[in-house]
């Protein structure tokens, strides 16, 4: 997988691209948990070229929106894939994150 | 290292000295490889040898013209079984093997996956859709591969899993409950 990050707005843009497996799992948590401990705790996930993700990445997202939240900040998630979607509707952590269905978008709200 | 001789425990058929290329064993024992094409790998507790597994097993179902909704189910399943059994059942001891046997027909592909280690009551494992789980990072692995497979069962000591999903191109997917003697049903969902 590949991940890119930026700075845009308010906030970080973290794109991942590609597979979100269990070895990809530990470098988004090392880059997410970097992030989110500058002063702008405040990340956006940028989902629209994920094409897979195990229970591993959902944990590090489940962790990263956790910490970010305890820091007065937020993860955010956007235009997730069609998998992607679903997989977040299986585990029921559609309940948890906030998805929104572009990246500006949720940077604004 | 723990183990002189590691090895995978692949219960009644791995006990009896059976392959699974020898083919099903007659007795109808809930542990015998059903009929079809078996292949057998072996790999070490890393996670980077995923992809060997994932790989050799997405190349059978291709081959077959699975639909792509059954080859992300597959990939995401076997991914989430493998990371099981090195990291709860081999404990990530690298020189202890995960050992897959696979069978792969243009109606089904069926997936046998044991490790070393000791096995574990899949009814205990906490729904992770619960209020109170929904937080937790870890802990919907096992939800995901029922969620995404057509049949998941566990042997009886919980180091085995066999995964099964029905190729839903082929008009012969689902065969008859007679052929579906896998072992008891600790766990299966649709």
């Amino acid at each position: 997988m590949e991940i890119q990050t930026r700075r845009q707005d308010d906030g970080w843009v973290v794109v991942l691209k590609g597979s979100a497996d269990v070895v990809a799992a530990d470098e988004l948590r090392e880059v997410l948990l970097n992030l989110l401990s500058t002063d702008t705790p405040r990340a956006v996930c940028d989902l629209s070229q994920t094409d897979f993700m195990c229970s591993d990445a959902l944990g590090v997202l489940i962790t990263a929106h956790l910490k970010a939240s305890g820091a007065g900040g937020y993860l955010r998630l956007a235009a997730p894939t069609k998998r992607l979607r679903e997989i977040l509707e299986t585990t029921r952590l559609t309940r948890l994150f906030a998805i929104f269905p572009d990246v500006a978008g949720a940077l604004k709200t | 290292m723990a183990h002189n001789t590691p090895h995978c425990s692949e219960g009644e058929g791995r006990r009896k000295g059976r392959h699974p290329s020898a083919g099903p064993a007659k007795g109808g024992s809930r542990n015998n490889f059903p009929p079809g094409k078996w292949h057998r790998l072996e790999v070490p507790s890393d996670f980077a040898a995923i992809r060997k597994v994932e790989g050799a097993i997405m190349a059978e179902l291709t081959a077959h013209n699975y639909d792509p909704d059954c080859l992300f189910a597959v990939k995401l399943a076997l991914e989430e079984a493998v990371v099981n059994a090195i990291r709860h059942g081999n404990r990530m001891d690298p020189s202890l093997p995960v050992c897959v046997n696979y069978d792969v027909s243009p109606e089904r592909v069926t997936i046998r996956l044991s490790h070393c280690g000791l096995g574990f009551e899949p009814d205990n494992v906490p729904d992770p859709r619960d209020d109170e789980n929904i937080r937790r990072p870890a802990g919907r692995g096992l939800m995901l591969m029922q969620a995404y497979m057509d049949k998941v069962v566990f042997s009886p000591r919980g180091n085995e899993i066999t995964l099964i999903k029905y190729n839903v191109a082929s008009p012969r997917a689902r065969p008859s409950n007679q052929e579906e003697h896998h072992g008891n049903s600790n766990s299966s969902a649709g």
